[in-house]
């Protein structure tokens, strides 16, 4: 599948534009502040229903307009097309359109553009804070099933119940409530756990072989799943992490009590990178660092790819001014063979070499194909 | 224009968009149409309101609406009191009996538990469901709240809290609806609706 075309009423700079896109590479180039960026952000926020840059809808809409839209033209082999509609308005709530027909739960939508993003800020998804790691998780699981998403959302939501109770509570907590929500907490959770041990199943025994395309050395690339209960990830039934997850529960009663907050479950997950069973955290290099990133987000294509059965739009936001020779080419050798990707850059000629790419030249905000 | 004017027209709006799904604009056209309406009409809606308030009350066994003691269901000989169907709000009874399946009497706990909206088993009618439930007649008690987490909350609870009872206590099947497709339901939802499978008739 690839994006066609992309329409943008009142998005950032843009006030109307149409852009046709390629299937294959497009570079989008141009001086800075031209709206590169926005329109990677305006892809994404059809695909996820929301930006990577702002969590307010509001902050997205051009100055002295009241509402935006992003209008995306899909093709699908044997030319069946797809059309999406995200449109938000400061009266109105944000709205969803498929193919015409209104969209009510976003949550069963999300995952029909799948798509994977890269920015300068990824670059700190190892070394950074573990909120980080999750949220890499979780949009990805996201777009691989509409079930993870709603277990997530409704997991998030039981873990703000329980954690007001615990906060309010303290004193004279009824057990028989404080149940009804643990009950909850497990049964999500769960789920929610179990998911995430299949993608790091599936990131080691893939991590190294894209590594050491980038590398010159023979490393050992590992992740290592560190939830805030003991499973055994290996062989772990749902039941089994749901019985180990209601124990560790049961435990820390009352940790939780003095803290007054919901200090176990997925929300307290955080992953370890590991080279040559060291922490990558610690003996990383900065090079070392990129190429990772480079190869988690390669993986997250090649899961969503193969758990969805459609390839995700890769978007590349200005990064490759960050990354060298060596791995500016293996990355576009990647790019090369699969489906659609768009690239952010204010230097065009670093892309001289690639035969097959559509070129973008954005200039005061309008567009010239080249 | 009018409506930062403090007069009787942005006034009647105010109260307008006060109540639910009554947005801004739609108060307007409402309060445009009370303009143009003659005296009669107006004071006849403003009568209705009124007398409504004055009348109605809450049913003094299950909580329903009512403008006697006892709601019509209740008084009803041929419903079926032994068993009781449990709901959050009075919309949902509607909804029940729209479907013409259910012959038993009702229960409304005027809510679901939910500690972020503030909502404790104390400010719902628990209590008055436990000593309804003490009673020998009653044999069943049917669950019908809303699949929701705090419904889910508010059925483990009263499940616990029933269980001593010794009744019959069942759940509205719920999970999976009509013409829906089941990659989309949650995994809690179809692990629950696989738990309590039947058999096909």
């Amino acid at each position: 599948m690839y994006l066609q075309k992309l329409t943008l009423k009142n998005f950032r700079v843009f006030s109307d534009i149409d852009i046709t896109f390629k299937n294959g590479i497009n570079i989008i180039s141009g001086p800075n502040g031209q709206g590169k960026t926005s329109i990677l952000e305006s892809i994404y926020y059809l695909a996820l229903t929301r930006s990577f840059r702002s969590t307010n809808d509001k902050n997205v809409i051009m100055f002295n307009n009241d509402y935006f839209s992003i209008n995306g033209d899909i093709l699908f082999e044997k030319n069946k097309h797809m059309n999406a509609i995200l449109s938000y308005s400061t009266n109105e709530k944000k709205q969803l359109y498929l193919n015409k027909k209104k969209i009510d739960k976003f949550s069963a939508y999300v995952g029909k553009i799948p798509c994977v993003l890269l920015t300068l800020n990824d670059l700190k998804l190892t070394m950074g804070l573990p909120s980080n790691r999750r949220n890499f998780m979780d949009v990805l699981l996201s777009q691989v099933s509409p079930v993870y998403l709603q277990n997530l959302k409704s997991y998030k939501k039981i873990v703000q119940h329980r954690n007001k109770l615990l906060n309010e509570n303290s004193d004279n907590h009824d057990q028989n409530q404080m149940e009804a929500w643990n009950k909850q907490l497990v049964e999500y959770g769960s789920y929610i756990v179990n998911d995430r041990i299949k993608f790091i199943g599936f990131m080691n025994s893939n991590i190294n072989k894209y590594y050491n395309k980038f590398s010159d050395f023979k490393e050992d690339i590992s992740v290592k799943y560190n939830p805030s209960f003991k499973i055994n990830s290996d062989s772990d039934s749902i039941q089994e992490i749901m019985k180990h997850f209601q124990k560790k529960l049961n435990k820390v009663k009352f940790v939780e009590e003095e803290k007054r907050t919901t200090i176990i479950g997925p929300h307290r997950d955080d992953l370890d990178f590991l080279k040559d069973n060291k922490s990558f955290k610690e003996y990383g290099s900065q090079g070392e660092n990129k190429t990772l990133i480079i190869v988690l987000k390669i993986l997250e294509w090649l899961y969503v790819t193969n758990q969805n059965k459609k390839s995700p739009l890769m978007l590349l936001d200005d990064i490759f001014g960050e990354l060298d020779r060596s791995r500016i080419s293996g990355l576009l050798n990647f790019l090369d063979g699969i489906g659609q990707s768009f690239i952010t850059t204010t230097i065009k000629n670093k892309f001289n070499d690639l035969s097959n790419k559509n070129d973008i030249y954005l200039e005061n905000s309008s567009i010239v194909y080249g | 224009m009018f409506e930062n004017e403090n007069n009787s027209l942005s006034y009647l709006i105010d109260q307008l968009h006060r109540l639910p799904g009554i947005g801004r604009k739609t108060a307007q056209r409402l309060a445009f149409h009370i303009i143009k309406d003659n005296i009669e009409d107006a004071s006849e809606l403003a009568h209705a309101i009124l007398e409504v308030k004055s009348k109605i009350r809450y049913c003094n066994q299950c909580f329903n609406i009512t403008e006697s003691d006892k709601c019509n269901i209740c008084n009803n000989p041929g419903r079926d009191a032994s068993t009781i169907c449990v709901v959050e709000d009075i919309v949902d009874i509607i909804a029940i009996e729209k479907s013409n399946e259910y012959q038993g009497i009702y229960h409304v706990l005027g809510g679901a538990i939910s500690p972020l909206a503030g909502i404790s088993p104390d400010d719902l009618h628990i209590k008055e469901l436990l000593i309804r439930s003490q009673d020998a007649d009653v044999k069943e008690i049917l669950l019908a709240i809303n699949p929701s987490t705090e419904g889910e909350a508010t059925m483990i609870y009263l499940s616990k809290l029933l269980k001593p009872y010794n009744k019959r206590i069942t759940r509205i099947a719920s999970g999976v609806p009509f013409g829906a497709h089941l990659e989309f339901i949650d995994n809690g939802t179809i692990g629950r609706d696989i738990i309590s499978r039947r058999d096909v008739e």
